[in-house]
């Protein structure tokens, strides 16, 4: 483009010294055709960014206009994408055999607890990497990109069987006389991420040492000779200048905790984690359909009049639902911070 | 931590005599000592465990476990025996590649769309991070959903499959060869997948041109570049660090997330593992299932990132 308009403005040149009246036109028309394929740029690139969006959002789209559409419309033409006779009947069945309020609290908390655990333990070993290099970090931090490699399950049934039979020394044997069983306690999934081997533990040392790295060290210098010590520079002086870093970690654990089931599955299965729920919703059965086995268990919990099927595009749909009710409480919270979340990826640098 | 902050205020202890240095190396050892332990306790030990499993029977009994060694039998039964677990891997090798090549190309070119200054540009950036939060399990069962409503439809109405058998047609129409043909219509029909997947290299991608010095774009503007030369000499040397990034992430995210449907019934390949050990009780044999599975990532990634590593371009 640029050398399109270059050789414009020669040809323009040229025709100045010939032709004041005929270079007034050549302007005019270079400067058009200038605009004209702006435009184009433009509009090509607003058409590309709108069929994008409404393919990333088609998901989201569909689950909140089936949410609302009423079971007898299910495949019916007029209730795609909006529901001829809208009704909740399908989020009141849906949360109900959730448990949606106690789940929401539950998840909530549970997550918050492992993505703080998880955000320090991995604040600390990057800035170790970062800044605090002894012999060895190197082969360290290899390891930390080991980790990352070698997926979570290879290490599944030697974890099971150490948090079940948990002790320190045999401190707790001596004590109560026998073992702790963690599993099934939110403690063994808070003890795996404070100890680094949570959700994609790796990855986040790997993002804080990056983004440790950037920072200016000159700041940490001047703390130093003004006599702080290295904890405290630590804590007084980079943790509160890293908060780009910290709410990028803080936001990705929290989404990919949230949405996990592989941890909670394994240590501490229990119906209140919602995805747990819903994976045992969805999971395929022999005779009746856990939907419907769900639905019959809450059924004196519901309206009476509520509007509720048995075929399988119903138990789907309100699958569905259930879907919806999971991201919801993330779709809020990503809302809130996306903002920031966004300008902390630019100012951190996370790649380094 | 308190005893050496109380050493180090008696003025002669041995931590005031420490060089920075010195003292750098004693605080980098205590910061990263949860970790170090985790690694320890959590990781390296499990792991090795895990290995020495694979080889034995074993049985979970009250405080711990037995096990008696059986050599190779484990991996002989899993892949000769176990009908699922052989499948799965070839079909996580098979699917995983072409899927994480189509996802990089789309998360870059995401990642350039929404870098751009324009009118708008926050809304698209929340909607372009949006997959973030969606998770590929849930994206993917809202389309089961909606697939049966549109399996309905589609016969109800009679354009059963139009869209994809309508590309796979003007592909084969025009000459090329199968494998092309074949690629393209699995990756459009996999468009919601790649979509789901591609949050994370998105970001990687976005934060990477954010680092791209404007001097660099100055000077190619100066010189003459194109808008398009400028994308090939100057925009994607300096993204080609965020390739491998992504692509290992891509690669190990789409084994672990893998799933296959064998005559109607979906299989996921980290969900086998877990049953074989904790419904079927063969705890060796998911552990020979495990190692496999660990073997194959950890070649693959390796492989791919020597591979990229070699045309991967460091500014400094």
């Amino acid at each position: 483009m640029t050398n399109m308009a270059g050789l414009q403005q020669k040809h323009v040149a040229v025709g100045e010294k010939l032709n004041t009246k005929k270079s007034m036109t050549r302007i005019t028309r270079a400067k058009v055709e200038k605009s004209v394929k702006k435009t184009i740029f433009v509009v090509f690139r607003y058409a590309l960014i709108i069929s994008l969006s409404y393919m990333i959002l088609y998901p989201l789209l569909r689950m909140i206009a089936q949410s609302f559409t009423h079971p007898y419309d299910i495949g019916s033409m007029g209730s795609i994408w909006v529901p001829e006779m809208p009704v909740f009947d399908n989020i009141i069945v849906a949360s109900t055999i959730m448990n949606y309020p106690k789940g929401v609290v539950f998840t909530t908390l549970s997550t918050l607890v492992v993505v703080v655990l998880q955000t320090f333990n991995a604040a600390f070993a990057g800035y170790s990497f970062a800044r605090l290099k002894f012999r060895g970090s190197k082969l360290l931090f290899a390891l930390v990109i080991f980790t990352i490699v070698v997926p979570p399950s290879s290490v599944m049934l030697p974890q099971y069987v150490y948090l079940r039979n948990f002790d320190i020394l045999g401190i707790f044997q001596l004590i109560t006389g026998h073992k702790l069983n963690l599993l099934g306690k939110p403690a063994s999934m808070w003890l795996l991420a404070a100890m680094g081997q949570g959700l994609n533990s790796g990855l986040f040392v790997y993002i804080f040492r990056q983004f440790f790295k950037g920072l200016p060290k000159e700041l940490e210098e001047a703390a130093y000779v003004d006599g702080a010590g290295l904890l405290r520079i630590f804590l007084r002086i980079v943790l509160p200048i890293s908060k780009p870093g910290i709410l990028t970690v803080g936001v990705l654990s929290f989404v990919w905790n949230w949405n996990d089931t592989y941890f909670p599955r394994l240590f501490n299965p229990t119906n209140d984690y919602l995805r747990i729920r819903l994976s045992g919703l969805s999971a395929a059965s022999g005779g009746t359909s856990n939907v419907q086995l769900a639905i019959g268990n809450v059924v004196s919990k519901l309206p009476p009049d509520i509007l509720k099927l048995t075929s399988d595009a119903y138990d789907k749909m309100i699958l569905t639902v259930c879907s919806l009710l999971i991201i919801l409480p993330l779709i809020v919270f990503f809302l809130i911070v996306q903002k920031h979340f966004v300008e902390g990826i630019e100012r951190s640098g996370i790649v380094g | 931590m308190v005893k050496s902050r109380t050493v180090k205020q008696k003025s002669g202890g041995w931590y005031y005599h420490l060089g920075l240095t010195r003292k750098k190396s004693l605080w980098g050892v205590i910061f990263l000592m949860p970790w170090l332990l985790g690694f320890l306790i959590f990781f390296l030990k499990p792991l090795v465990e895990s290995i020495i499993y694979s080889f034995n029977k074993v049985k979970v009994v009250e405080g711990g476990i037995t096990k008696s060694f059986v050599g190779f039998s484990n991996y002989v039964q899993a892949f000769t025996v176990d009908t699922i677990f052989n499948r799965l891997m070839l079909t996580m090798l098979q699917k995983t590649f072409p899927q994480v090549l189509v996802v990089i190309i789309f998360s870059m070119l995401a990642a350039v769309l929404i870098n751009g200054k324009y009118p708008g540009r926050s809304v698209a950036r929340t909607i372009f991070l949006i997959p973030i939060i969606m998770g590929t399990d849930i994206a993917s069962a809202s389309l089961v959903g909606s697939d049966v409503i549109s399996k309905e439809i589609a016969t109800t109405s009679g354009m059963a499959d139009f869209g994809s058998r309508f590309i796979l047609d003007v592909l084969t129409n025009t000459g090329l060869p199968t494998f092309i043909t074949g690629f393209v219509s699995a990756a459009v029909s996999n468009i919601f997948g790649v979509l789901a997947n591609s949050g994370l290299p998105t970001l990687i991608f976005l934060a990477g041109l954010q680092t791209i010095s404007p001097a660099l774009y100055e000077v190619a503007k100066i010189e003459g570049a194109t808008t398009y030369e400028t994308f090939w000499k100057v925009t994607l040397p300096m993204l080609s660090p965020m390739v491998l990034v992504s692509t290992v992430y891509s690669i190990i995210d789409g084994f672990f997330r893998h799933t296959t449907t064998i005559s109607g019934t979906t299989y996921g390949i980290i969900k086998r593992m877990y049953d074989v050990a904790f419904v079927q009780a063969n705890y060796g044999l998911s552990a020979a299932m495990t190692t496999v599975y660990m073997l194959v990532s950890v070649i693959v990634v390796s492989l791919v990132s020597f591979l990229i590593s070699r045309v991967v371009f460091y500014y400094d």
